[in-house]
């Protein structure tokens, strides 16, 4: 059941209302269950994996509790990542793993890139003792498998899912509706913004006949695909997850704005360049050593995000790209000293960076990476920008329009949060009216951008 | 002060329904004006559903049921008074046995029922949602009835992954199903076309498809080399049987005619006469019959739809086949309408000479250098007009062309002015006639009944032939 499905329309409001009238203390049951019938919905395999992971995380979590031996917590990280690495060598469409036929076949597990990190991370902070104890079976339960969370993150850590679990939640209606705004928000970028980019970007890659201009704008719009439906998805969850009465951290801050690579990694997919951070990078020395060591330290760190994202020669590269594109600017600081480090110049510049990494992620493989690349460098189509002709490249006029529209509501948010403007707290001082025509306005973009989102959300495919 | 839960939910209540309120007046919109924004075929399935399910004094004794196939191959102009045609372009066996229902449950039970489907429609059907759901063809209890049979049959083109979520959207009118229509027609632009449409299809009694001039130039040949049927279509084919047995009316199944240059190997007559004649077995109340295997390319749009001339030849030759079944009348003013539409359409001289009704139509030809002749499917000599040749009688002729059957008569004759103009005179009614400049020739449709033109044209000649003059 996607978040875009009718299914979960429908159930979405009820759900969160009828939690509320279990008391606290099987509220979190109520909604492990909830979740693991989520789960269930995508498919069997889902289920039974997360059911699992749990079991076994539990398990292990007892054993660590009584016994910390880094045997028992090394065996305990292989067991969670080989399940990630094992669904990574798995094709579903054809039943091959590891290069081999199986005599079963099963879709793959969705969110399982996703929880099998929680797992680790929650078995890594009761090892080292950043959690005291281990967690409640249903907390823990609920950790791994909450419904707004499990496809596609945010990542969170154990220790703070547990407050927030534990925490009172009175039925109230101002997390409700600030809960349903963040998901109004986040529909918007996903379905008229990402939605409509799809469309554009995906005739464009497919048709090897355009070049020049329309390559480029493609390109560009992968960009902004990718950026919208993703945070939009986060948004989604965000603002389940409130309704729900959970605080649940940010995964994006603008990251378009950034004004280096290594602060676009600050704003981009928060919660996994965290996790990467604390799990894989500090762990295997982090800054600490020769400058060396450190670019060591960074390029595993990314070619492990290039892996988790997917097992492609592309994604790997990708990692790599961004590790380079850090190493340049660490270099780069001690030959120059820029004027005006948080500048127009250095935004485009990292804005460009990133964007021609991602030709790389979206592709399916190096050869169409590459011929992309070369398709970009052609001056053919340039006399078309502001003519008709835009409208032949998978967007007719109306959905430009639409996609411009969707722009006009992004842009204003991402700059208010930007500067550090809550959007909700804006939201609260309109009046009534104001309020009403604004979220007209968004339910009425999202409502007619429905029939395009036929497709996954990018990141539910990891 | 905390609110209390029940002030919360009032609060909430109140606000999922202000915001949601654009939501449901689209929902309601999309439910009351289809005709508004409704494409493709949906008007044609409106008024199938409509006349199938509302009752009138008007009795039929023949039903058309099938796919596009029989829609354009059947015209109920040419059969008769009391037939007409409820096929539906799209559809298979699943469709037609809740047409058949439906029409049962409203008017008194016809004495025969055609039913031709194209070999496609007993494998695959690939518009069940986008066409049948979409058009609310079915009640929703039907759509459930259908997709558990699909289920049972293991039937992947309806028992698809998300079949309920798919049927709850479309029986809610919810936007996502309907947006590309709204938005294409601008919300309201179509339904002008939509109620000409709806019009059009009552006036032909069903009749939509293959209402066309095009002709189907493939010479390649078409390889038929086998037959096979879907287990969900086999169900419900027998569910039409087993109702017409019960209903007491004879079912005709007619394996339609297949273009000129099809080859239909032995293995495909064993399969698909072997399929049917083991349910003409099996349910006496039908017969198979598939006496006419091929007609000329020119009788066709494409490689499986009769074109309007086609069409008018099947209907006529079938007519002959079952005179028991389709009476000999006066035909009503509104099929003869309907007939002159299907004659503007024939666009060969000799396609029209081969359509032309003795009693109630005629054509006048009329050469440049003011010969002329009556076109009313006799046989005559003296001009090359397709295939035949049209003997030209006297400069000036005057004829009188009487119906029997309702006794009016209409002379006919030709004057050439003192000033040079040519006219032509129906009754007491005088039309000026402008032969083409080019060698060519007039044919002026005339129509008995109204005593009066019905539609005039020129053409090129053309070697040894004519050519319409667009």
């Amino acid at each position: 059941m996607q978040f875009d499905s009718v299914g979960f329309f429908l159930a979405a409001g009820p759900v969160i209302l009828i939690s509320y009238l279990f008391p606290q203390r099987i509220r979190n049951w109520f909604l492990v269950l909830l979740s693991l019938l989520f789960c269930a919905a995508f498919s069997w395999s889902s289920l039974f994996v997360l059911v699992g992971l749990i079991l076994v995380t539990y398990g292990f979590s007892i054993l660590l509790e009584k016994n910390p031996s880094k045997p028992l917590f090394v065996l305990a990280c292989i067991l969670c990542a080989g399940l990630l690495v094992l669904f990574r060598f798995y094709d579903p469409s054809s039943g091959i793993l590891f290069s081999k036929q199986i005599p079963f076949s099963f879709a793959v597990p969705v969110g399982v890139s996703f929880y099998t990190l929680n797992a680790i991370s929650y078995l890594s902070d009761l090892y080292t003792g950043k959690l005291e104890r281990k967690l409640p079976f249903v907390t823990l339960a609920l950790f791994l498998s909450f419904f707004p969370t499990v496809t596609s993150g945010p990542l969170m850590r154990a220790g703070e899912f547990a407050q927030e679990a534990d925490r009172e939640k009175p039925f109230a209606y101002e997390p409700i509706r600030d809960g349903f705004l963040l998901l109004l928000i986040g529909y918007v970028m996903k379905l008229v913004i990402a939605g409509r980019c799809a469309l554009m970007v995906n005739h464009v890659y497919m048709d090897e006949s355009l070049r020049g201009f329309p390559v480029v704008l493609a390109v560009l719009l992968y960009s902004l695909e990718i950026y919208t439906d993703f945070a939009g998805y986060s948004l989604i969850a965000k603002g389940l997850a409130k309704a729900l009465g959970f605080a649940v951290p940010d995964n994006f801050h603008q990251p378009y704005f950034s004004a280096s690579i290594r602060e676009f990694w600050r704003r981009w997919h928060m919660s996994l360049s965290g996790w990467l951070k604390d799990y894989v990078y500090i762990p295997l020395g982090g800054s600490h050593g020769s400058r060396w060591f450190k670019f060591r330290n960074l390029i595993l760190t990314f070619l492990v995000s290039g892996f988790w994202h997917g097992r492609g020669m592309t994604f790997l590269f990708w990692g790599l790209l961004h590790a380079l594109f850090q190493i340049g600017e660490d270099l780069s600081a001690s030959f120059v000293t820029w004027k005006n480090p948080d500048g127009f110049g250095h935004r485009a510049v990292t804005f460009l960076l990133v964007t021609f990494a991602w030709i790389f992620f979206a592709s399916t493989g190096m050869s169409q990476a590459l011929s992309i690349l070369a398709r970009c460098f052609s001056l053919e189509n340039y006399g078309s920008i502001f003519t008709p002709a835009v409208c032949e490249w998978g967007l007719d006029a109306r959905n430009w329009c639409f996609l411009g529209a969707g722009l006009m509501v992004l842009l204003p948010v991402d700059l208010m949060e930007y500067h550090d403007i809550s959007v909700l707290a804006w939201f609260g001082k309109r009046n009534r009216f104001e309020k009403l025509i604004l979220v007209w306005i968004c339910v009425l973009l999202a409502v007619f951008s429905l029939n395009l989102s036929g497709s996954e959300f990018i990141y539910m495919q990891f | 002060m905390k609110a209390k839960p029940l002030t919360t939910l009032i609060r909430i209540l109140i606000s999922a329904v202000l915001v949601l309120l654009p939501v449901f007046l689209i929902c309601m919109y999309i439910r009351l004006f289809p005709m508004n924004y409704a494409d493709g075929e949906a008007p044609y399935y409106f008024w199938n559903r409509d006349v199938s399910r509302s009752s009138s004094d008007r009795r039929y004794r023949v039903l058309i049921l099938g796919d596009s196939a029989a829609n354009a191959a059947y015209l109920p102009e040419v059969l008769s008074e009391d037939t007409i045609n409820l096929s539906l372009g799209g559809t298979t066996p699943v469709e037609n046995y809740y047409v058949l229902s439906d029409w049962l449950n409203a008017h008194e039970a016809p004495e025969t029922v055609f039913l031709s489907f194209m070999d496609y429609h007993m494998i695959y059907d690939n518009m069940f949602y986008e066409r049948t759901v979409y058009a609310h063809r079915l009640t929703p209890s039907q759509e459930r009835e259908v997709l558990s049979e699909a289920r049972d049959c293991q039937d992947e083109n309806i028992a698809i992954k998300d079949a309920e979520e798919q049927l709850f959207q479309y029986d809610h009118y919810l936007p996502q199903k309907y947006l590309p229509a709204l938005l294409n027609a601008g919300f309201s632009s179509r339904r002008a076309e939509n109620e000409a449409h709806y019009a059009a299809v009552s006036l032909h009694r069903g009749a939509y498809i293959g209402l066309s001039d095009a002709v189907y130039m493939d010479t390649d040949p078409n390889v038929y080399d086998s037959y096979v049927v879907n287990p969900l279509y086999d169900r419900y084919y027998r569910k039409i049987l087993a109702l017409c047995q019960e209903k007491g009316i004879q079912a005709r199944i007619i394996s339609l005619p297949k273009t000129g240059n099809s080859v239909l190997t032995e293995r495909f007559h064993n399969q698909r006469d072997g399929y049917y004649e083991a349910l003409a077995e099996e349910y006496p109340c039908a017969q198979y019959d598939a006496r006419i295997e091929t007609m000329d390319n020119r009788c066709f749009l494409d490689w499986e739809h009769f074109n309007t001339s086609g069409a008018w030849l099947f209907s006529s030759r079938l007519r002959r086949m079952y005179p028991d079944v389709f009476h000999e009348e006066v035909p009503s003013d509104e099929t003869l309408i309907g007939q002159l539409e299907y004659l503007k359409l024939i666009p060969q001289p000799d396609q029209l000479l081969n359509c032309l009704n003795n009693d109630y139509f005629s054509a006048l030809l009329i050469t440049q250098d003011s010969r002329l002749a009556l076109l009313s499917g006799a046989e005559d000599t003296g001009i090359r007009l397709g295939s035949k040749t049209i003997w030209l009688k006297s400069r000036v002729i005057e004829k009188v062309l009487y119906n029997e059957n309702d006794g009016r008569d209409t002379s006919v004759s030709f004057v050439i002015n003192e000033d040079g103009s040519q006219a032509v005179r129906l009754g007491e009614n005088w039309l000026p006639v402008t032969v083409d400049d080019y060698a060519g020739a007039t044919v002026i449709l005339l129509s008995h009944r109204n005593s009066a033109a019905a539609e005039v044209r020129n053409y090129l000649k053309d070697g040894t032939g004519y050519v319409l003059k667009k």
